[in-house]
């Protein structure tokens, strides 16, 4: 796999919102990431890590305010226009929440042939006449074609939307929270058809959770983002071997049926204030238990580790 | 194929099916006017004045012996077409605008929210009545007048309506999708819109004629012989006490007019709503619902 060029590089990326009261948040910050053809990247982290930024980064929905976003050998960081339109082609979406996708007057067909339309792809009668075979692909009875989205089940609609961003063959397809909204059960199927349609149509995933244990299930390797940072990055099998504090932290606290007499949560109940941000230091060293003096000044970048992983952490360098 | 969905929704909905058959009765009667008015409007009859009724003249005559039904049939048109044209222009001009600020958002917003806030700082009726009575009363300025300040309504209600739906994930979809923006917005903004629109509307019927029946009635619409019911209510102010009769009929008919448009939208705004499923007791809410409009 490492042989092979990546199909999506994020160099140095970042991005700062500017409030209302002027003040900076910088939800990204140096983000490098190089995603491969045929895997999937997990993305984990807490609310407000800058997971879903990232999304956004890459969809170019918004703009990135520095570094280069390189899909398949071109930087589509600075693209507008026309040009932005086809990079939209390459990149699809499937969002957290499926009923709000879905524009409530628009028909499953036509929701379905809209992408393949007006990406040029099909006319919209030969679009129709796939509508039946997408359906199929994600598991669905073709008659959904002729229903309205309130009538279907959350999953249902999920799997439609999926449907839709395999349709128009993209290089990368960007899973924020997809499975997030919908209950266990079908949180499975939905995984399940993920991978199957990964294998069958060699697809590339960066899947983007909260939940550490969905997130290893489906992903090759894992990113795990603190605080607008990338800290660790890891093949999704040697997760339990994590070097990085916040990584360590985050594993005792996925949550298994079988421990019942689990102790306390080691992560302290306190969130990524503006703070932590803003500081010049490691942004998770207030809360580190291993912190150094030396992480007060300055902020590790993303290294080879010993193992082979790659970390951002002074106490392991 | 979302059309059909809808409706086969109307038609179980009784008050829809029921306010929407009063409806097309009311405006049908003054198209087909020709056809379904026993006399001539504007015909004096000096043989009949001012008669209660008789076979030839079921509502009666007026003070110049005209036939009270034909003219309240013949001036459905003057007073509805002026409703509707009203309607078209300020929907269309409100919605353009609408959808314009609420989407470009920044300046553009910025200019067409002022412009449309200092249309609604005027009082509308009295800008309606300086404006006629400069121009010279007669239908086209009056159109021109109502259009001229009932538009802005229209350009609030699109303008909010746009701010929230752009925020929703379909918009950012439908870019991913391909669209350009003018797709998104005639695809996935408008079609969004339109229903809450068609609900205004059709409740606007109603509020229009009251506002144009207030303009006849200060003799500032049609001038004579057209009949108009603005203008027959004013006619038959000077009979209040001998005929009451010819202030009843005209009354009467505008206040029909208006409590079925708006009844009607009130039923296409259930209808329209996909997630709003009406359950049993449709004749209980309707007696409620008529309970609330007296």
């Amino acid at each position: 796999m490492d042989k092979k060029e990546p199909i999506l590089e994020l160099n140095h990326v970042s991005k700062t919102f500017t409030t209302e009261d002027g003040r900076e948040v910088r939800a990204v910050k140096d983000a490098s990431l190089a995603v491969y053809p045929g895997e999937c990247i997990g993305i984990v982290g807490e609310s407000g890590c800058g997971k879903s930024t990232i999304a956004r980064l890459i969809t170019r929905i918004i703009d990135p305010s520095g570094g280069e976003i390189i899909l398949a050998g071109e930087n589509i960081a600075d693209k507008k226009g026309r040009k932005l339109k086809a990079v939209y082609r390459d990149i699809q979406m499937v969002y957290q929440d499926p009923y709000s996708v879905f524009s409530p007057r628009a028909g499953i067909g036509t929701f379905l042939t809209d992408g393949l339309v007006y990406h040029g792809i099909m006319t919209r009668s030969e679009a129709l006449k796939e509508v039946g075979k997408l359906l199929e692909m994600v598991d669905l009875p073709a008659e959904l074609a002729d229903r309205l989205p309130h009538q279907l089940s959350g999953g249902q609609l999920q799997r439609v939307v999926i449907a839709r961003a395999v349709s128009i063959r993209p290089k990368v397809i960007l899973l924020d929270e997809a499975t997030s909204a919908l209950d266990v059960s079908v949180q499975k199927q939905v995984l399940n058809l993920l991978m199957r349609l990964k294998k069958e149509y060699n697809l590339t995933y960066v899947f983007i959770g909260h939940d550490l244990a969905v997130v290893r299930s489906i992903a090759d390797r894992i990113a795990v983002m603190y605080a607008g940072l990338i800290v660790e990055e890891m093949d999704s099998d040697e997760l339990e071997q994590a070097e990085h504090p916040y990584t360590k932290k985050l594993l005792q606290s996925v949550f298994s049926v079988n421990d019942r007499n689990r102790k306390v949560i080691p992560i302290e109940n306190m969130s990524v204030s503006d703070e932590n941000l803003q500081t010049l230091g490691c942004p998770f060293q207030p809360r580190c238990p291993e912190a150094l003096p030396a992480c007060k000044n300055a902020c590790p970048m993303l290294r080879m580790t010993k193992s082979g992983h790659k970390a951002a952490c002074l106490a392991l360098e | 194929m979302s059309g059909t969905y809808y409706l086969k929704k109307a038609m179980k909905d009784p008050q829809f099916v029921i306010f929407l058959i009063l409806a097309v009765v009311l405006i049908l009667v003054p198209v087909f006017a020709p056809f379904v008015a026993p006399n001539d409007p504007i015909e004096p009859d000096y043989s009949n004045l001012l008669i209660d009724h008789s076979a030839k003249y079921p509502l009666g005559t007026d003070e110049i012996g005209r036939c009270m039904l034909s003219r309240l049939i013949y001036g459905g048109r003057t007073s509805l077409l002026i409703v509707f044209v009203v309607i078209l222009i300020s929907s269309v001009i409100g919605v353009v605008l609408g959808i314009l600020a609420g989407y470009a958002g920044g300046k553009v917003d910025m200019l067409i929210s002022r412009i449309t806030d200092i249309f609604i700082a005027v009082p509308q009726t009295v800008f309606v009545i300086a404006l006629v009575s400069v121009l010279g009363s007669s239908l086209k300025n009056t159109i021109l007048a109502m259009s001229l300040v009932s538009w802005t309504e229209y350009c609030r209600v699109t303008r909010a309506l746009v701010l929230s739906l752009k925020e929703n994930p379909y918009v950012e979809e439908g870019r991913l999708g391909g669209m350009n923006e003018f797709q998104i917005i005639l695809k996935l903004i408008l079609p969004n819109v339109f229903p809450y629109l068609l609900v205004n509307i059709t409740q606007d019927i109603g509020a229009q004629l009251l506002t144009l029946s207030g303009l006849s009635l200060l003799g500032l619409s049609s001038q004579p012989p057209t009949p108009e019911w603005g203008a027959m209510l004013s006619g038959g102010r000077k009979f209040i006490q001998a005929n009451p009769r010819m202030i009843m009929y005209p009354g009467l008919t505008i206040v029909m007019n208006v409590v079925v448009f708006n009844l009607l939208g009130d039923a296409l705004r259930d209808v329209l709503d996909p997630r709003f499923v009406k359950k049993k007791h449709h004749f209980r809410r309707m007696r409620e619902w008529l309970n609330k409009t007296e």
